[in-house]
């Protein structure tokens, strides 16, 4: 059955050159989001987990490169989990970005209207909008959960 | 043959008062067909009866008004799901049509009459236009929004497939047997159309072995009615519109039967083949008692052996003659007349088709029925292809080579499923353009354009294809050219032979007729961003509206209040809206030089400044402040609306110069609130041990402070015209910001303020607001703003622009304004010096603190000096104003700088 749910994570942007941010070691369980050649996202599971990634993150590039900029955007981003066989159905009807049958993967694109990050993994999407956009796309995925005949468990607050 | 009830138990449904049984495999029209409904609809223009003809969705005979929405084909509906059906246009019936007079007086409406007549009297011309609205068309559009909500669905398959025919089928199975994504779409349910027998019985198989990949999707009763550059394929159907982003598409959509023109070839009982066909091979309905068969290919004499076989064997009525060359009279079943090598040149009746006159060596001869059937060759059904011009858009089976046979079109479908690019389509065996026949015929069922109609608009010198299209509007009804292109073509071919060059008209989505509602499925929502106090501020029964894509309050319930708590206490204001950025790197500073007019290189750490951003041509884009920190980088803003453009505004002067600057948007991670009033350092003293004092944070600084336990960066700033402070700070901890601000603040008899109050704050102390009171091609002088702009720097954006700008007489100014009469003006209120109207108020309010209007405008003064004195006119009357300097609150700034 359908289940989309608001996730917690912990967002940490990193602007630096490629070959510094190339290099920048994460602990596992976090994952490396390229948003751009200078620019990745580093993803944790929990809130909590902001500030020690921003700490690693800046200690690398106290090193690699003092110019560079890290900073917790974990309040910048709200993230919905998105579940089940119908969940890459929901997300075709909110966003023109094609999931990719290869996972885990990293997208960008836009969802119900918003710039958004999507991370493809196996058996869920994880979909990451900006937080002033947090009612919105909420509220469009009711919209267009509305009427499945088999259900959807939606936790969206 | 059986009429009176369907071959299988079904629904019903009401039409026009009476109760139509359907049958589960009918079509509404079959089933009113079956119920003895012989008038379906008049026609545009002339009010002429029209019946079924093709069967196909493909001309407009059968539009009706089906469950209160206009113009749906019902001969490819299903009758199934319907409640109400009704003719759309008629009176005082369409059985029994007065307005069908209109034929009869036709000289009196040529084509492009209207052009030409409804001119003068001037008054005359919006009465016969709601007249015209009135008669002409296909039924009354409903007014009220409709229940359904669509959704849009996107869809991203390696070969799109248009059309479930033997073509389509072959081609979506051959791509999928090769591991491709394949979606298939159909109007219709897959080989419904068919009539039963070899060829539906192959589709059938096709069908079942296309289904069986994993890969393959198939949408049916689902309408694909655009190609558009991606390419990106829409598709309609009952409960989504589905975008379909291919990386190729077949086009298999078949081919219409042709449409022949002669007199009377639009009367109730003429049909093309295929129509006729389904009607008695799927529905086992007659589409005559006698009736007449004129084809000249062998698809036809199929349609004669289908019609033979079944409205014999039902005695329902007979064939009783053949029009058909020689070559083909031994294909004519035994027991039915042959006519050889005949053409039919009229058909006629009062209502409904009584004889056909046909024209064979020499002789012509009038026969009796009451049913033509046509099956003169095939035009192709290629509305979508000729809108695509992209290689990765082909076309397979009748579409691309019409009159194929069934192997060939299978062939023809497998082998462009693996084509890179197209193949140039084989001549057609029925390649020859249609005949043209005498003036009263026909050529565009849709808009009732006959023959004569083209001879008029030639006569008048529309002699080309598009012109022709344009005058005639044929082409241009619901068929989109299915039924008339051709024609189109062959009248043009006729008269010009030296000089037509032989191309189509060019053709445009939609290709089937779509509701505007449906085009809207998943856009009606617009994109509404929220502060994180958006709750705070609902709870605390806020007036939330719009600003930009933002909701945000106007007012708390007393604008009065707030703007005095701001200029007599203390007051706070969600400003999380705007567009804050971190700008940092190497390069951030030379970024900034370049992109700013004001100088940036000689900011102080904990310093701001006040900002424009201005474009190549000197103009206002957007303003902000640019603020240095402690670690050299900078922390910018910008407008509520203008955040998003000015980030890409700094990201393409990055990358254009070659930069080094890291950009960060933290406009949704921070949050802040701006602390108003004489008495705000007061508040900010209680939540807070860090200092806070002028000399901590002078005008034009910053500082970090923790403000009620959080971790504030706080920026003087003077927009409200008071001592104020933004607090930027951490988007989850802005709650718990915001509610001990307003705990603290009860001490000072504390009020938040909205949009309103601000807007009346601002205007006092004269500053603009980007994009209310600036127009495109406001530069910072018109404005006021020159101060902002160091023209001693050697360069930045927009400079070579306001250099030259400069040199120039300025022949307009946005000016303060006061009013001393009883009100302020509206904005938008027209501006009149010495009577001659010289511009328009941007911003207007009644100014508490002076007891008078006050107000900016756009102000011309092509002469040199501005006006003195102005005139407003709006809405209400008259107001008398007198142009002053700015500010008007606090003109020396001592309050803001406090």
């Amino acid at each position: 059955m359908l289940s989309i749910e608001r996730a917690h994570a912990a967002v940490v942007a990193c602007f630096a050159s490629p070959q510094a941010l190339d290099t920048l070691p994460v602990q596992p369980g976090t994952h490396r989001c390229r948003v751009a050649p200078d620019e990745l996202l580093l993803v944790a599971a929990t809130p909590e987990l902001a500030g020690v990634t921003e700490r690693r993150a800046t200690e690398h590039f106290a090193a690699a490169e003092p110019d560079a900029l890290v900073i917790d955007q974990s309040d910048g981003w709200c993230a919905f989990t998105l579940r089940g066989d119908e969940a890459d159905n929901v997300f075709a009807q909110l966003s023109t970005v094609p999931l990719p049958a290869r996972r885990p993967a990293f997208l960008q694109g836009a969802v119900a209207g918003g710039s958004a990050k999507i991370m493809a993994c196996d058996g869920y999407i994880e979909l990451f909008v900006p937080s002033t956009l947090r009612h919105h796309v909420a509220s469009r995925l009711q919209d267009v959960c509305r009427g499945r005949t088999d259900g959807a468990a939606l936790r969206l607050a | 043959m059986a009429t009176a009830e369907p071959r299988s138990a079904g629904a019903s449904f009401e039409f026009e008062g009476r109760t139509i049984p359907s049958g589960a495999d009918d079509t509404i029209a079959s089933a009113l067909f079956r119920a003895g409904v012989r008038t379906f609809s008049r026609s545009f223009k002339y009010h002429r009866r029209r019946s079924l003809y093709c069967l196909s969705g493909d001309c407009p005979n059968c539009l009706m008004t089906v469950d209160g929405e206009p113009a749906v084909r019902t001969c490819v509906t299903p009758a199934a799901s319907v409640r109400r059906v009704a003719r759309g246009a008629g009176w005082p019936s369409a059985d029994r049509d007065a307005l069908s007079i209109l034929w009869r007086l036709r000289w009196l409406m040529p084509v492009g009459f209207y052009y030409k007549s409804m001119i003068r009297p001037r008054w005359l011309f919006p009465i016969a236009e709601r007249v015209i609205r009135r008669i002409a068309g296909l039924g009354p559009v409903p007014r009220e929004p409709s229940e359904s909500a669509k959704e849009r669905l996107n869809h991203h398959p390696d070969v799109l497939v248009i059309g479930g025919g033997i073509a389509g089928l072959a081609a979506a199975l051959a791509a999928a047997d090769g591991g491709e994504r394949v979606l298939l779409v159909d109007e219709g349910a897959i080989g419904e159309r068919i009539a039963p027998g070899a060829l539906r019985d192959r589709i059938g198989v096709l069908r079942d072995a296309f289904a069986r990949h994993a890969s393959a999707s198939i949408l049916e009763r689902a309408t694909a009615f655009g190609i558009f550059e991606g390419p990106l394929v829409p598709v309609i159907d009952a409960d989504f519109l589905h975008l379909v982003h291919p990386a190729r598409i077949v086009v298999a959509t078949g081919a219409v039967e042709r449409h022949a023109v002669f007199p009377g070839n639009d009367l109730p009982g003429v049909w093309l083949g295929r129509g006729a066909s389904r009607l008695a091979g799927v529905h086992g309905l007659s589409p005559g008692r006698a009736i007449v068969v004129a084809t000249n290919t062998a698809e036809g004499l199929l349609h004669l052996d289908v019609l033979h076989r079944n409205v014999t064997r039902q005695g329902g009525g007979a064939v009783v003659a053949a029009v058909v060359p020689a070559s083909l009279a031994s294909g004519v079943p035994a027991g039915i007349e042959v006519i050889a090598d005949g053409t039919v040149v009229e058909a006629s009746g009062s209502g409904a088709l009584r004889s056909v006159v046909v024209e064979a060596a020499g002789r012509r001869r009038t026969l009796r029925c009451d049913a033509l059937v046509l099956s003169l060759g095939l035009e192709p059904r290629d509305g979508l292809l000729r809108q695509a011009e992209f290689e990765a858009v082909l076309g397979a089976g009748d579409v691309a080579r019409p009159g194929c046979s069934a192997e060939e079109a299978e062939d023809d479908g497998r082998r462009t499923a693996g084509a890179a690019v197209p193949e140039p389509a084989a001549a057609s065996s029925q390649s020859s353009a249609p005949q043209l026949g005498s003036a009263e015929g026909f050529v565009c069922l849709c808009e009732d354009v006959a023959v004569e109609e083209f001879e008029h608009a030639w006569d008048e010198g529309y002699r080309s294809t598009e012109l022709l299209k344009r005058y005639s509007t044929v082409t241009m009804g619901a068929c989109q050219g299915a039924l008339c292109h051709a024609h189109l073509k062959a009248f043009v071919r006729q008269r010009s032979p030296g000089s037509w060059t032989g191309s189509p008209t060019r053709a445009r989505p939609p290709a089937r007729t779509v509701r505007l509602e449906d085009l809207a499925a998943g856009a009606r929502v617009p994109l509404e961003h929220h502060t994180s106090l958006h709750e705070r501020h609902v709870a605390s029964g806020a007036l939330m509206d719009w600003a930009g894509t933002w909701k945000r309050p106007s007012n708390y319930g007393d604008v009065a209040q707030e703007y005095r708590a701001v200029r007599e206490r203390v007051s706070v204001m969600d400003v999380s809206t705007l567009g804050k950025y971190r700008v940092a790197g190497p390069d951030a500073t030379a970024l900034l030089e370049h992109i700013y007019p004001c100088h940036v290189g000689d900011l102080k750490p904990w310093r701001s400044r006040y900002t424009l951003l201005l474009n190549e041509a000197g103009y206002l884009l957007d303003d902000g402040m640019v603020c240095k920190l402690g670690d050299g980088s900078y922390y910018v803003t910008f407008t509520s609306s203008g955040g998003d453009g000015a980030e890409s505004w700094l990201r393409d002067w990055t990358d254009e110069r070659g930069l080094t600057v890291h950009i960060a948007n933290v406009t949704a991670s921070r949050s802040a609130i701006n602390v108003a009033g004489p008495r705000a350092r007061e508040l900010l003293s209680r939540l807070s041990s860090d200092a806070c004092d002028a000399q901590a944070i002078p005008y034009g600084g910053l500082r970090e402070m923790v403000v009620a336990g959080v971790n504030c960066l706080v920026i003087r700033v003077a927009f409200v015209g008071e001592l104020s402070f933004e607090l930027h700070h951490a988007s989850r901890q802005s709650e718990a910001l915001w509610d001990s601000l307003l705990d603290a603040g009860r001490e000072f008899d504390m009020l938040p303020h909205g949009l309103d109050a601000l807007k009346l704050l601002r205007l006092e102390k004269g500053h603009i607001l980007i994009g209310q009171d600036t127009d495109f091609d406001t530069t910072p002088s018109k404005v006021g703003l020159d101060f902002a702009v160091k023209m001693s720097k050697p360069d930045f954006v927009g400079r070579t622009a306001l250099e030259r700008i400069a040199k120039l007489p300025r022949e307009r100014s946005l000016l303060p304004m006061t009013f001393a009469g009883a009100r302020a003006p509206e904005e938008g209120a027209q501006l009149f010096a010495d009577g001659a109207h010289v511009g328009n108020v941007t911003s207007s309010r009644w100014s508490p603190a002076l007891d008078c209007g006050v107000a900016l405008g756009w102000v011309r003064h092509p002469d040199g000096a501005p006006p003195s004195r102005v005139m407003a006119r709006d809405t209400i009357g008259h107001t008398e104003g007198v142009v002053t300097k700015g500010p008007f609150y606090d003109p020396k700034g001592e309050r803001l700088r406090a």
